[in-house]
């Protein structure tokens, strides 16, 4: 009697998925990730913890983050290893973007401009003093 | 993806809450709706049943202990009925099982609490 021959390890490739950020499609994303690793004949215990990792990952984002939009998940398998990435967009950041800072509620955006405005100024005093410095040196008025 | 939840009166004012299916962050507002009632209600004494409870993460977790710490609070307990491993897995990792009563069958969970 021959023995049925063991399957072949199927190439997983990459295998990308974009998710609403909210709750009820976290499932999703842990289905993928049993999906996945199923395909990388990973055991049940390790499945299982694929699954609470990526979902972990997921749940931090959703209930962190205010506005974002979608979770794009990407896995991808090298030769000895699953590359998982999980990144996020937040769109809404010209819409409804608050932070809290110094106890006070602002809008991220203002704090972004706040800060680009801090530092052009800056620069301006420091090349302002820079060549003002190179320029008596260089040119020194006559006694 | 949904969980389950039912809610029974047991021995003396003990109520087991029977979960089946997936707790996660969209399914465990339900099991905090069930346990908060319950204790509401002036039930301090419960008994969560986790036999067909197949994922639990960090959300359902903290559903379970702030139930705990809401009967504790009345000088009552939760005891978990649980015999999936991977479910007991994640209460070993987080070191609930020190926090929790975890049995293997009702009876045994029912008679800790008196």
């Amino acid at each position: 009697m021959m023995n049925a021959p063991e399957p072949e390890v199927q190439t997983l490739g990459v295998v990308e998925l974009r998710i609403p950020a909210r709750a009820e499609w976290v499932a999703v994303a842990r289905l993928a990730a049993a999906a996945v690793g199923s395909r990388m004949r990973f055991s049940v215990d390790e499945i299982d913890d694929l699954k609470l990792a990526i979902a972990e990952a997921c749940t931090n984002i959703i209930q962190r983050s205010e506005g974002i939009e979608n979770i794009d998940l990407r896995w991808e398998a090298g030769p000895t290893e699953l590359r998982i990435l999980l990144a996020f967009g937040n769109l809404a950041l010209f819409w409804k973007p608050i932070v809290h800072l110094f106890g006070g509620q602002y809008r991220l955006f203002d704090v972004g401009g706040a800060i680009g405005l801090a530092g052009m100024s800056l620069m301006v005093i420091v090349f302002t003093l820079k060549n003002t410095i190179r320029l008596y040196r260089e040119e020194r008025i006559p006694q | 993806m949904d969980i389950k939840v039912n809610v029974r009166e047991s021995e003396g004012d003990a109520y087991v809450v029977d979960l089946a299916g997936e707790i996660d962050v969209y399914t465990s507002p339900k099991v905090k709706d069930a346990i908060t009632e319950l204790i509401d209600q002036g039930h301090y004494n419960l008994v969560i049943n986790l036999e067909k409870v197949r994922y639990i993460d960090s959300t359902g977790l903290g559903v379970l202990i702030g139930g705990l710490k809401r009967v504790r609070e009345h000088g009552g307990s939760v005891n978990l009925v649980c015999t999936n491993p991977q479910i007991k897995k994640i209460f070993d990792i987080t070191g609930l099982v020190k926090i929790f009563g975890i049995f293997d069958d009702e009876q045994s969970a029912m008679k800790a609490l008196v």
